[in-house]
């Protein structure tokens, strides 16, 4: 194809021809495939604005139920809380004294003597809480006879029952009605507290 | 496919460099300036698997301008549309020129013919380019272009040469002879844009109607493996022999009137008038031997100096002449050839051998068998001759 | 048989009879196709402002609601702030164990013919706080949430039948709720009770230790 030899009209049928495909590509990767793109990245973009929306939603249908959910909460974590042992001039082991001696004294035991041990870790949920809680075992050492310490037992169990017997040592004294009686009583505590961005270890 | 870049350049994609020879099996062959004053005769033809078949024959309105006797006339463009029924793809034209030529010759002679530029060159200026056409130096200046021309000789390629236009084609078993078209550039030319582009047909083929009468016959069931057969033609006999299919001899009578001044004769001697000559040839009202046998009489003569010729120099036996383009008075030239030379004449219709039925004849009073029919032999014989052609793309 | 055909057209004069000129559809074809593209585009224009309305509106019904989600948001985090509470509160009383009613019926299993030396049930050992592998934050909890327990006897008897009597008598009742009784498996650690007696050199008693595994304090749900 020589084009000094070409007619004037094939001539400019060929440059048509050839600006108009030109044009056409040009048009194509300029303006065509980046609008594919974006069409692209709008119809991601909507379908999370979709999904956002949706939780919105469903979070704000589920909210017509939070206030109840919250009051139930709150007023079971009061419940609880007050069954904590809380620290009396900073020992806990004063605050065990101040709620055991009554009744160990009534149940005959003698010589009560209260030691903090150290904390123990209680498992934390999924959800981690701000408010952690842990064991607060108190050992208390005192003199009395097998009777006596298990009526105190039965006695603790009852009157408090988030207190727990962790362990216990009865040992032969002078007498039957002298015996040793080392025990081991647990309460519940405050622990640690958390801030929203730690990670605890998950409960098995 | 073609493609038409300029008035002067059409370059073809999936061809060979000299563009490819295709396979037709559709076209539409058309006699040209015959004088017929029913018009042109057309036949289209399709090629089938199990052989050839009639899509449609009938006359066509001429082109609006006569055949140019020279470049002047060649300029003035004439654009030619054929009916709906005759738009095949491609047509071959038979066209009657009076500065044709077709001979049986051998090849040196022809180079010679080529070398001087045909037996009638046109040295008058010619445009040059109002075909937009690009004329081959050839025909400006003959000296020097006529190694080239020889060259260019190749069987069945068209050369250009001193104004005239020539094409070879060997005759096979013939002894060396090849037979030999001419017909000036200018006219050769015309022809070539007389079927405009875009629009079907377009030519494919531009035969000398003597030279597509050869092929009208090829598929005639009683060509046989030798065959003379005689051809009248509007304004010429032709004999032409065959061995097993292919041309051996072909001349042309000397002395011989065609068809056309055969009737004018029978009507000045008879004194009939003009739509009377057929009736009175076959109804045999009158008896026209009298008239006839000066005319057939010396044709036989020749019949019997082709058929020894055939026998003794090509050792082809044939005992029967077939005869066709006769309009009329068979029966009469049959007698007096038996009379005169001793030689069986056998009419043969113009449409055997090919699926013909007269439902795709176009027009009214026409007919595949018999008389009427012999008006299509040469417009057959282009498209059977472009048909028959092998393709080599 | 081939025809002898006499061609006068050469062929570089042959013409397309086919009406569709290249020269004429390629210019046709490739502005069709430039209109084409271009429609395309614009097509495509008219889904991006489309996309981009349906997202500002999102945005817009988004923002809107911002303040009562936020609102939510936060209650929300108080309620499983104050749930996480209770639930680990629940952890702490789910390993409570008690022992009154256990001892309290001890003291009627004892024959005569034994005298109990000693009582205890041992505190457990120190927690583990080991992190599991690959944990990277801080231990808040132990590694394990179970506490094994056990319940140890030791005394004197007449002989070992007046033992096993006692033994026999722990095994029912009451105290199947805190004793685990495990005779006859393969491992000796797991086995409850594990028996120790031998005679007292200073008189005809039998020295005994009883040691039973106690249910474990599961600090679980």
């Amino acid at each position: 194809m020589n084009l000094q030899n070409m007619a004037p009209n094939a001539k400019r049928s060929l440059f048509i021809s050839a600006g108009a495909a030109v044009c056409a590509c040009a048009v194509y990767f300029m303006m065509v495939e980046p609008a594919h793109d974006t069409i692209k990245k709008l119809a991601q973009r909507y379908d999370e604005t979709t999904t956002r929306h949706n939780q919105m939603t469903i979070a704000m249908t589920n909210g017509r139920t939070q206030d109840a959910r919250l009051k139930a909460g709150k007023d079971k974590l009061e419940r609880y809380e007050n069954e904590l042992i809380v620290p009396v001039l900073e020992s806990y082991p004063m605050a065990a004294k101040s709620k055991m001696d009554k009744i160990a004294i009534e149940a005959g035991l003698a010589d009560m003597e209260y030691n903090s041990l150290p904390e123990r870790k209680l498992p934390v949920p999924k959800t981690l809480p701000t408010q952690l809680y842990a064991r607060c075992p108190i050992s208390l050492t005192c003199n009395g006879s097998y009777q006596a310490a298990v009526s105190f037992v039965r006695r603790v169990e009852k009157e408090f029952p988030f207190v727990t017997l962790g362990g216990i040592t009865i040992t032969g004294g002078q007498s039957p009605e002298r015996q040793h009686v080392t025990m081991v009583l647990e309460w519940p505590v405050k622990g640690a507290v958390t801030t929203p961005d730690q990670k605890g270890a998950v409960k098995k | 496919m073609e493609i038409q870049l300029t008035k002067t350049k059409t370059i073809t994609i999936g061809g060979g460099a000299s563009g490819a020879r295709r396979t037709y099996t559709d076209v539409v062959g058309v006699e040209l300036f015959n004088g017929d004053p029913r018009g042109c005769p057309a036949v289209r033809l399709a090629k089938k698997k199990d052989g050839l078949r009639l899509v449609a024959a009938g006359f066509v309105p001429p082109p609006e301008k006569p055949l140019p006797g020279s470049w002047e006339e060649a300029s003035k463009k004439c654009v030619w549309s054929l009916p709906s029924a005759f738009q095949a793809p491609c047509a071959a034209f038979a066209v009657n020129s009076p500065d044709m030529f077709l001979a049986q010759t051998t090849k040196d002679a022809f180079l010679s013919d080529l070398a001087a530029g045909g037996h009638k060159s046109d040295e008058s200026s010619a445009p040059k380019s109002k075909f937009g056409i690009r004329r081959p130096a050839a025909t400006q200046s003959q000296g020097g272009e006529t190694g080239k021309a020889a060259a260019a000789a190749e069987p069945g390629v068209p050369v250009s040469n001193g104004g005239m236009r020539f094409v070879m084609q060997p005759m096979k078993d013939s002894g060396g002879f090849v037979l030999e078209a001419g017909l000036p550039e200018f006219q050769a030319l015309w022809l070539s844009r007389l079927l405009p582009e875009g629009k079907r047909p377009t030519a494919a083929s531009i035969q000398l109607a003597p030279s597509a009468l050869i092929a009208s016959v090829l598929r005639q069931p009683s060509l046989g493996q030798g065959s003379l057969v005689l051809f009248v033609a509007c304004d010429a006999v032709y004999i032409v022999g065959y061995k097993g299919g292919d041309v051996v001899l072909w001349r042309r009578c000397r002395n011989a009137p065609g068809w056309t001044a055969m009737r004018e004769t029978l009507k000045k001697n008879l004194g009939l008038e003009d739509d009377m000559v057929e009736n009175v040839l076959d109804d045999k009202i009158i008896d026209p031997r009298s008239v006839l046998e000066p005319i057939v009489a010396p044709i036989a003569a020749e019949l019997l100096v082709s058929r020894d010729y055939l026998v003794g120099k090509l050792g082809v036996e044939t005992k029967t002449v077939l005869l066709s383009g006769l309009s009329a008075g068979f029966d009469c030239w049959k007698e007096i050839a038996r009379d005169s030379a001793n030689l069986e004449l056998k009419q043969i219709e113009t449409f055997d051998g090919i699926d013909a039925s007269d439902k795709a004849l176009v027009g009214n009073g026409l007919s595949t068998k018999g008389a009427g029919a012999q008006a299509f032999l040469a417009a057959l014989g282009a498209a059977e001759a472009l048909l028959e052609e092998e393709g080599e793309g | 048989m081939k025809a002898v055909h006499l061609n006068l057209l050469k062929d570089s004069e042959r013409l397309s009879s086919s009406p569709i000129r290249l020269r004429v559809l390629a210019p046709i074809a490739s502005v069709l196709a430039l209109l084409g593209t271009v429609a395309w585009w614009g097509f495509l224009y008219t889904r991006i402002m489309v996309k981009e309305g349906q997202v500002s509106a999102l945005d817009r019904e988004i923002a809107s609601k911002k303040a009562a989600y936020d609102a939510v948001t936060a209650k929300q985090g108080e309620i499983s702030a104050i749930e996480a509470q209770v639930e680990q509160i629940e952890y702490y009383l789910a390993g409570r164990r008690t022992w009154g009613e256990t001892l309290t019926a001890l003291a009627e299993k004892i024959p005569p013919t034994v005298q109990l030396t000693k009582l205890e049930i041992p505190e457990p050992p120190p927690q583990k706080m080991v992190p599991p592998p690959g944990f990277k934050g801080v231990m808040w909890g132990p590694t394990e949430p179970d506490e094994k327990m056990a319940f140890v006897l030791s005394g004197r008897a007449t002989g070992d039948k007046a033992v096993f009597s006692m033994m026999d008598s722990l095994e029912t009742g009451i105290f199947t709720n805190s004793l685990i009784i495990a005779k006859n498996v393969s491992d000796e650690k797991d086995r409850s009770p594990k028996v120790t007696a031998r005679p007292d050199a200073k008189s005809n008693m039998v020295s005994f230790e009883i040691e039973y595994r106690a249910k474990e304090r599961s600090f679980s749900k």
